[in-house]
């Protein structure tokens, strides 16, 4: 059926009980405020009705709010996309997750970030713990790298205290055990050259190009391989004198030895900063796992209300989009403040309290859905019925229609904010109406 | 602007566009509600969803662009 014009203000004037000639005036207005708002491209927003806005091509457009758009696709209100096929494994699912409905987006976003929250920690610890191991292992490795540097090293200063740290220290001591245990085979008389190939040839095991740590090194591990080149130089030089290197060697040996001896201890205490920042971390890390794990033990209680709250921000999620549609709609053009005033002001934010099943009538729960169980021509049979379900508990509604000509008095139960919330608890009643039953607007 | 014409024109709207009719405002634009039957929507990504079908509230203007008068 088609509406015209004409109809249109006839049905307005038994609306409004107005003058024709008053409506006809008042819709005049109407349509130039629109035409003139949208021309100075901004939109005009009814509320609870919809937005008028010119688009792209300077054609007048029509968003619905959403209550509206709801109301106009009552049949098949709730029904949502059914997947039949999943997508294929190696496509990107970024589209389709656009596609999805946006509460089941929510609750797995917010466990990704719960886990994420976790795992983060669980990363840390785990990067700190490789981190660790890099020390480790290149604290093993240490002397090779120097092998490589020693060019760029002052030979002067092979027993620098202020650099050595722990692992040099490491170093020193294995290096240093070497060279002695090869003077004293020197002093036994042995021949050295066979030791010192041997030495020599450390460095190629342990050459591994890429230490960090190279230039921190380089000063600590200087001294051996200085060490080893003067020893090697020496012998070289020495030729057919091994005794006289030897004895030079022990003797510096021995005071190398000396060296790092007495100040092995100091440089313990002093550390590398480094080294300190990395342990004060570790620790730090260390004691908030332990912290973690010490809250989630005792704090198991205080887990539990979370989920409750998160199910509250869902419920509020599902309930609030109905009753204030007209906020979400966002066109390009800069929206004007609703010029039109809503004359049925919302009670939006106690939602939950007004609307339901069961209890008494709630004036302000009128603008929501109701669930229709009887349809009944004769009043006193609503009444009857509808006095029926109020001694069951329910809040009972009689709306009068008129279908076809009849007056019907439909008798209803609950008042709801939405068709969806109506439709659940729809299905939650007792058998005769579970069935038989549909979903109207109270007003 | 009266609001209790701007109540009345909402309200007859939504009523008679909720029974499916169609209302048409000359020199401004016509309502008219839309049937879509269901459908398979396939993406390219192999997923196959079937979209319910939908009863969709259109307007059509009669003013701006090609249909100014």
């Amino acid at each position: 059926m088609k509406i015209n014009k004409a109809q249109l203000i006839e049905l307005l004037v038994e609306k409004t009980g107005m003058e024709k000639q008053e409506v006809e005036q008042q819709l005049k207005e109407l349509i130039k405020r629109i035409k003139d708002a949208a021309s100075r491209g901004k939109a005009l927003e009814i509320k609870n009705f919809g937005l008028f806005y010119f688009d792209s091509d300077k054609n007048l457009r029509f968003d619905p709010a959403d209550s509206f758009r709801t109301e106009v696709n009552f049949k098949y209100a709730g029904m949502e996309p059914v997947e039949v096929k999943p997508p294929r494994k190696t496509t990107s699912e970024q589209e389709d997750s656009s596609e999805e409905m946006p509460i089941d987006k929510k609750t797995t976003e917010s466990e990704e970030e719960e886990e994420d929250v976790f795992g983060f920690d669980d990363d840390d610890i785990d990067e700190e713990k490789e981190k660790k191991e890099i020390e480790e292992t290149e604290s093993d490795e240490k002397v090779s790298p120097a092998f490589k540097l020693d060019d760029e090293l002052e030979p002067e200063k092979p027993d620098d205290p202020a650099k050595a740290d722990k692992p040099a220290e490491e170093d020193k001591s294995a290096e240093a055990d070497k060279p002695e245990e090869t003077a004293e085979s020197k002093r036994a008389g042995e021949p050295e050259k066979t030791d010192k190939p041997e030495k020599t040839g450390i460095p190629e095991e342990a050459d591994k190009p890429e230490d960090p740590f190279k230039d921190l090194l380089s000063g600590i591990s200087l001294e051996p391989s200085e060490q080893k080149r003067e020893e090697e130089e020496e012998i070289k030089k020495a030729g057919t004198r091994p005794a006289v290197s030897v004895s030079t060697q022990a003797g510096k040996k021995g005071q190398s030895k000396k060296g790092p001896g007495k100040k092995s201890k100091p440089p313990q205490k002093k550390k590398d900063p480094i080294m300190l920042v990395l342990a004060v971390v570790l620790t730090f890390v260390v004691v908030m796992a332990g912290f973690f794990i010490i809250t989630d033990m005792t704090q198991t209680p205080p887990q539990e209300p979370d989920p409750p709250a998160v199910t509250e921000q869902r419920d509020a999620v599902v309930a609030e989009p109905e009753p204030e549609p007209a906020d979400a709609v966002e066109p390009d053009t800069e929206t004007e403040q609703p010029i039109v005033e809503d004359t049925e002001p919302e009670p939006e934010p106690v939602i939950e309290t007004v609307y339901g099943l069961t209890g008494t009538v709630v004036n302000e729960a009128n603008d929501g859905f109701t669930i229709v169980l009887h349809s009944l021509r004769n009043n006193n049979n609503a009444q009857a019925a509808a006095e029926n379900l109020r001694d069951q508990g329910y809040r009972t509604i009689i709306t009068e229609r008129t279908i076809d000509g009849d007056t019907v008095y439909r008798v209803a139960v609950g008042q709801f904010p939405t068709v969806r919330e109506a439709q659940d608890k729809a299905a939650e009643l007792p058998e005769p109406y579970r069935n038989q039953n549909f979903i109207q607007r109270i007003q | 602007m009266n609001s209790t014409f701007i109540k009345a024109f909402k309200d007859v709207l939504r009523e008679q566009l909720a029974k499916k009719n169609s209302v048409e405002i000359d020199g401004f634009g016509r309502f008219t509600v839309v049937h879509q039957g269901q459908s398979q929507k396939k993406y390219e990504n192999g997923r196959v969803v079937i979209l319910p079908p939908a009863d969709i509230l259109e307007f059509k203007s009669q003013i701006g662009g090609s249909d100014e008068d």
